[in-house]
């Protein structure tokens, strides 16, 4: 006997004749005013960040250091998931001559994260349950729920299924409450990184310097996870592998033995960073010529090792100790409705729990540039990185990426002197580059897995099939630029820059017909031209000695268009799910003309000749979909302003996104789709629901259709209704994502603290947003996203 | 420097491999139910069979208020659609698949760089059996049942034999044409095949299971002398039988062994008629075809099916260990064996073989032998037997398609579910599954079957 969804419960009452249809109309109207999404905030709260930094720095003629403490305390959104973190930074410079001098840093870092309940942000927990679920009722006291994330070996029990349970012999109630669970919690994330850094500068002559560099970073990680017996997980995976006595059902044996579950994972990773680097600068001719050059050597090796280690079962945290069980033979499973038999839940399927990922890069860089008369500059720059991309041939790794370009100092043929103009400088450049495709290659790879089947033999599974007709992707780019800097001290400055990439041989993951034997594959699909303008303008208003206003603001427009497409233009699977097609945008959305309802209910779509249609004369076409815009905006920017008045500064950031969409699917709630509903009658039907179609005539008050039968679901018609556009809406919006206020004390309240600076700044994050679309949700996060605030409390001695 | 730098990227990842030696591929063939570490893959395992077909025979039935979802209803209403145009069609997926996955297999197997010859084709053997059998099955839920008088035109699914992903032609190749394929492709491996497998390893195709599957296609095509000789090669090699008298009832429940101890799995494909939301749940008309003292009476047990219908009997006996293997199994080869001596008129050898197996089913000592003079009573007799001993296997479905194409048996299904009724009549094109619109949207030349 499970939880059930209440309204779920009303009507079944109802049905069997233990209360009236009034009565159920009732109690369902007071359903009506329940929403999860509210009740969520008992299990939340705001995000507060504090950090505090203590720096110290010093030296002499020939040497000198810095050190710094940095302790950081987050507490996140969901309650009892929180953070600390304490950050020790020391370095030094040595000079031991006029040629070499040595540099180094050790950087050590320690955290704790305690992790909430199910890992979880405040979305995950509203999507677990049904939205007419509680968490407490009117007086406060905890009820059952459904609980209906799919970890559980059981689903959650009614307060009187869980008492049935326990009458029966179960050892635990079987009842599930999330408020419970976060109170039983325990799981604990501890980390310890080192990264170590050392440098050797030696100038070999006046124009020529090397520099040798080698970085080791190492972090070691251990999650320790105790479900102590009262947790969901433990009572209902002991009640679920308890042995029955045959006749009476009671149980008698516990397969999984009574006590709580340790889980332990260790993480370690390792990365290792060499580089070599010869810099070369040189003028001629009092500076009539300059060249400036330079070439580099990386190499770098990254490992990461982790290690889940299987679950102890029987564990008592007193006392330390686990209890053995079978893991190989499969047990009976006491409340199961297909009267099936399961192996105990392994952690390490593969039999050892170990993973180990190594990779290796090698880079080859060089850069010059010359400049004539500080006025005409030439530069130009070549890179080869490479891996150990696994199973890549020759030709698909070793892509050389050049650049070349010029720039030309307009100030000094134009302006020289002029008093107004500070700077203006004219710069274009070219280049190319290669892309490969990372997790598609042209060979057979296979992974190693111990089944978990009836066999228990080893096997291999394909991890990437075969794709030999692979191709690189090439892109080349064009950049012409002007900045500039007007009046003195950089009162009015700023730059503007259009730009104009090429891609040929697009990579971009297709679906493709599970007649061939994979449903989707890496391939090359076509060509796309992106072009755009960014800007930028910075201007001091104000600035006298106490007061000082400076605002910036950033601009960018950003147009692509596809003008070669290899895929199937009349595919229209494709195009509703996000394909490409020649002439439109990347990023279109296609969407169906929507024209409401037919007499009965069903929806009904505009075909390309304008004529009502459902699509069961005939199947929906290409030509039938229309263009609903494009998921990525057109236009964006931000704007910043700092205001400072003698030692307080107040900064805000303020951004927006224009020029785009976004299409409302089943799952973001914010639409009901009648068809979603008989598919997963588990979902929350979302926002619309209401309104759907019951009885003729409803067509001239709606557009959402009725729910359709279980055939009826199959029908494109049905099938459709999520790409109505109807579900399109305005993705624009204007973001307020940061406001800091800072205070630096000033030195004569320091004088006799013996500190260098003190400052105190506050921060808000995610403040306010402004949308434009009917929904009234962020576009980029239907769930709001919570004001966080820091406190920062930074010192230097 | 190129050879260090050579050196220092050329790295093996644990756990991965490109496969390049017989113990390669041996390790990709022997994917039973395909479940990487990692959760990624893009194959099932060569060794799962498909859901639907146990819903449209006369053996298994949906009553009210079993839990059924859209795809289990609509093809137990045989309705024009069986998935969504977004839908993948489970079947058909799955064994193209395993068909991709040898494909796959056998294009590698010819740079493969040790192994001997023996070996190299005794791989390349099992690649085929498997992408035989897969074929097997897709024809005869796609198509309509093979008639020799039509089958060159009769639309069969499309061959699928390279690994190239793009501009791939899948035009469906007639019922002749796929029945063509897997005859030949068993036959030329069969050479390279161990004779039998030993029953932890059943998941490997050996030669008793080649002769098994040979013996199905030519039953199929009413062919019986070519089947009888392939089941009587089969048999020769294998021929074991669980005794139910020595298997003692669980709660009321006489169970199969567990797999790997089953000796009579020939060549295992597991069932997943378990894994779903439906049990089943036996039909009235199949329980009235078994006697009181048939031992098979105890693989059912009684399950509440809801408050209307009250009990039903299910199948049980496959859940305790595990076991739902409806590949080649030695009672089907038994009862293929009789039915082609009764087709052919060997009336005594056709007896004899109902009884061998028989014997295993009721009380020893109270067995009455069955002894059946009359051809057509026997061969009336055995298609009976097919349904007691195989009901849990979807092969009554291709089964029915059979005998009316053969013998005019003119077997009509009528189903109904919440009120509503579908019937399917012998010999009807509905028999044949309709092919997912998803894969026709995608690959316009592949021809949706037609209806009546």
């Amino acid at each position: 006997m499970r939880e059930l969804n209440p309204a779920v419960e009303v009507l079944l009452l109802q049905r069997r004749g233990d209360i009236s249809a009034v009565e159920a109309a009732s109690r369902l109207e007071a359903l009506e005013s329940r929403d999860f999404r509210r009740e969520v905030r008992l299990l939340t709260r705001p995000q507060i960040f504090n950090q505090y930094n203590f720096g110290i720095s010093g030296g002499g003629e020939n040497y000198s250091f810095n050190t710094s403490l940095l302790y950081n305390t987050n507490a996140n959104t969901v309650i009892g998931d929180d953070a600390t973190q304490i950050v020790i930074n020391t370095g030094g410079i040595f000079n031991f001559s006029d040629k070499l001098k040595v540099r180094s840093n050790i950087n050590y870092t320690r955290s704790k994260a305690n992790i909430g309940f199910a890992g979880a942000d405040a979305a995950t927990l509203i999507n677990q349950e049904s939205l007419l679920s509680r968490i407490v009722d009117d007086n406060g006291n905890r009820v059952p729920m459904q609980g209906l994330a799919g970890v559980q070996a059981l689903a959650p029990a009614s307060q009187v299924g869980s008492d049935l349970a326990l009458a029966q012999g179960f050892p635990y109630p079987l009842t599930f409450n999330t408020l419970d669970e976060i109170d039983n919690n325990n799981n604990v994330n501890r980390s310890n990184n080192i990264r170590l850094q050392a440098a050797l500068d030696y100038n070999i002559s006046e124009d020529l310097t090397a520099t040798a560099s080698y970085q080791y970073e190492m972090n070691q990680a251990r999650n320790q996870q105790v479900f102590n017996e009262n947790t969901f997980v433990v009572r209902s995976l002991v009640t679920q592998f308890a042995q029955l006595d045959e006749t009476t059902g009671r149980p008698t044996d516990f397969a999984i033995p009574l006590g709580g579950f340790l889980d332990v994972n260790t993480q370690e990773s390792r990365s290792f960073t060499g580089r070599l680097q010869l810099n070369y600068d040189k003028t001629f001719k009092d500076g009539l010529h300059s060249l400036t050059a330079l070439a580099g050597y990386e190499i770098r090796r990254t490992v990461l090792e982790s290690n889940t280690v299987n679950r102890v079962f029987g564990f008592d945290e007193r006392t330390l100790l686990g209890i053995p069980v079978d893991l190989t033979t499969t047990f009976p499973l006491a409340i199961d409705d297909n009267g099936g038999s399961e192996l105990i839940p392994n952690r390490s399927p593969n039999g050892s729990g170990l993973l180990f990922e190594e990779n290796r890069f090698l880079s080859y860089y060089a850069n010059a540039a010359y400049t004539f008369n500080n006025t005409y500059t030439l530069t130009g720059s070549i890179r080869l990185d490479d891996t150990n991309l696994f199973g890549a041939s020759d030709e698909f790794r070793n892509i050389p990426l050049f650049s070349v370009g010029a720039r030309w100092n307009l100030l000094q043929d134009f302006f020289y002197d002029s008093g107004v103009v500070n700077g203006l400088n004219l710069s274009a450049s070219f280049g190319r580059t290669g892309n490969v495709a990372r997790g598609s290659t042209p060979f057979l790879v296979g992974n190693i897995a111990q089944e978990m089947n009836l066999f228990n033999n080893r096997s291999a599974v394909i991890a990437s099939p075969p794709n030999p007709f692979l191709r690189l992707e090439r892109t080349s780019s064009f950049n012409l630029g002007l900045d500039f800097d007007f009046f003195t001290s950089n009162r009015v400055s700023g730059s503007v820059e259009y730009y104009r990439n090429e891609s040929t041989d697009l990579l971009a993951n297709l679906a493709v017909n599970s007649t061939l034997g994979i449903n989707n594959n890496t391939q090359n699909v076509g060509a796309l031209t992106n072009e755009g303008v960014n800007a930028v303008l910075s201007v001091v208003a104000i600035d006298t000695e106490d007061f000082k206003y400076t605002t910036t603001g950033n601009f960018s427009f950003n147009v692509n268009t596809v003008t070669k497409s290899d895929v199937n233009p009349n595919d229209v699977n494709n195009l509703l799910g996000g394909g490409i097609l020649e002439g439109f945008d990347r990023n279109t959305i296609f969407s169906l003309n929507y024209a409401g309802l037919d007499f009965e209910g069903a929806p009904q779509y505009v075909a390309a000749d304008n004529t009502i249609t459902d699509f069961t004369d005939r199947p929906l076409q290409a030509e039938d979909l229309i263009d609903s815009g494009t998921t990525v905006p057109r236009f964006f920017g931000s704007w910043i302003n700092e205001f400072s008045y003698k030692n307080l500064t107040l900064r805000t950031l303020t951004t927006f996104r224009a020029d785009y969409v976004f299409r409302a699917d089943p799952e973001s709630g914010l639409i009901f789709d009648p068809g979603t509903v008989v598919q997963s009658p588990t979902l929350n039907a979302g926002r619309g629901a209401a309104q759907r179609w019951r009885r003729p005539g409803d067509e001239n008050l709606t557009r959402v259709p009725r729910i359709p039968t279980l055939e009826e679901v199959f029908e494109d018609r049905f099938n459709l209704f999520p790409f109505a556009d109807d579900h399109i809406a305005r993705a624009d919006h204007i973001r307020l994502n940061q406001v800091i206020l800072s205070y630096a004390f000033p030195e004569k309240f320091l004088k006799n603290t013996g500190l260098q600076s003190l400052n105190i700044g506050l921060q808000a994050d995610n403040v306010a947003v402004w949308n434009f679309n009917r929904f009234d949700v962020d576009p980029e996060a239907f769930i709001e996203r919570p004001l966080t605030l820091s406190l920062q409390i930074s010192t230097s001695f | 420097m190129s050879c260090s730098r050579e050196n220092f990227l050329d790295i093996q990842p644990l756990g991965r491999f490109i496969p390049n030696t017989v113990e390669d591929y041996r390790l990709l063939l022997d994917n039973v139910n395909g479940q990487p570490v990692d959760g990624q893959t893009i194959t099932q395992g060569f060794n799962e069979k498909h859901l639907l077909p146990f819903l449209v025979t006369d053996n298994i039935g949906i009553f009210e208020g079993q839990p059924v979802d859209a795809n289990l209803r609509s093809a137990y209403l045989f309705a024009p659609q069986l998935y969504g145009p977004q839908q993948e069609d489970r079947a058909w997926q799955l064994y193209y698949q395993q068909i991709f996955l040898a494909n796959v297999i056998l294009d590698g197997l010819n740079s493969v760089t040790n192994g001997t010859t023996e070996e190299i084709e005794q791989l390349r053997a099992e690649a085929r059996l498997h992408r035989a059998f897969a074929y097997f099955q897709l024809v005869n839920i796609y198509g309509v049942h093979y008639d020799p008088s039509s089958a060159n035109s009769d639309l069969g699914v499309p061959l699928r034999l390279g690994i190239e992903l793009e501009n791939v032609d899948l035009t469906r190749n007639s019922v002749q044409e796929v029945y063509d394929f897997v005859t030949e492709e068993i036959l030329s491996s069969i050479e390279a095949l161990p004779n039998t497998v030993s029953p932890n390893f059943s998941f490997r195709p050996s030669k008793a299971a080649a002769w098994g599957l040979m013996s199905k296609v030519y039953l199929f095509q009413a062919q019986f002398d070519l089947a009888l000789s392939a089941v009587s090669n089969a048999l020769n090699l294998t021929d074991g039988l669980t005794d139910f008298n020595q298997i003692d009832a669980v709660d009321g429940v006489r169970n199969f062994p567990p797999v790997p101890q089953d000796q009579e799995i020939v060549w295992f494909k597991d069932s997943p008629s378990d894994a779903i939301l439906f049990e089943l749940t036996l039909t009235d008309e199949l329980l009235s075809l078994f006697d009181n003292d048939d031992l098979r009476n105890e693989w059912l047990t009684l399950l509440t099916i809801s408050d209307d219908i009250g009990e039903r009997p299910i199948y049980n006996a496959g859940e305790d260990n595990q076991n739902f293997s409806d590949g080649i199994n030695t009672p089907d080869l038994y009862l293929i064996r009789a039915e082609c001596h009764a087709r052919l008129n060997n009336i005594q050898q056709a007896n004899d073989n109902l009884n061998r197996l028989r014997i295993n089913r009721f009380a020893t000592d109270g067995y009455a032998p069955v002894a059946i003079n009359n051809a057509a009573a026997l061969l009336n007799f055995i298609k009976e037997e097919r349904r007691r001993e195989l009901f849990k296997s979807s092969d009554r479905m291709f089964d029915i398609k059979r005998y009316s194409r053969f013998d005019n048996d003119n077997i009509t299904l009528t189903h109904e579910i919440g009120g509503d009724e579908a019937t399917l009549a012998p010999n009807s094109p509905n028999w044949a599954f309709p092919i997912g619109q998803l894969y026709i949207n995608q690959n316009p030349e592949i021809i949706q079957n037609p209806r009546e």
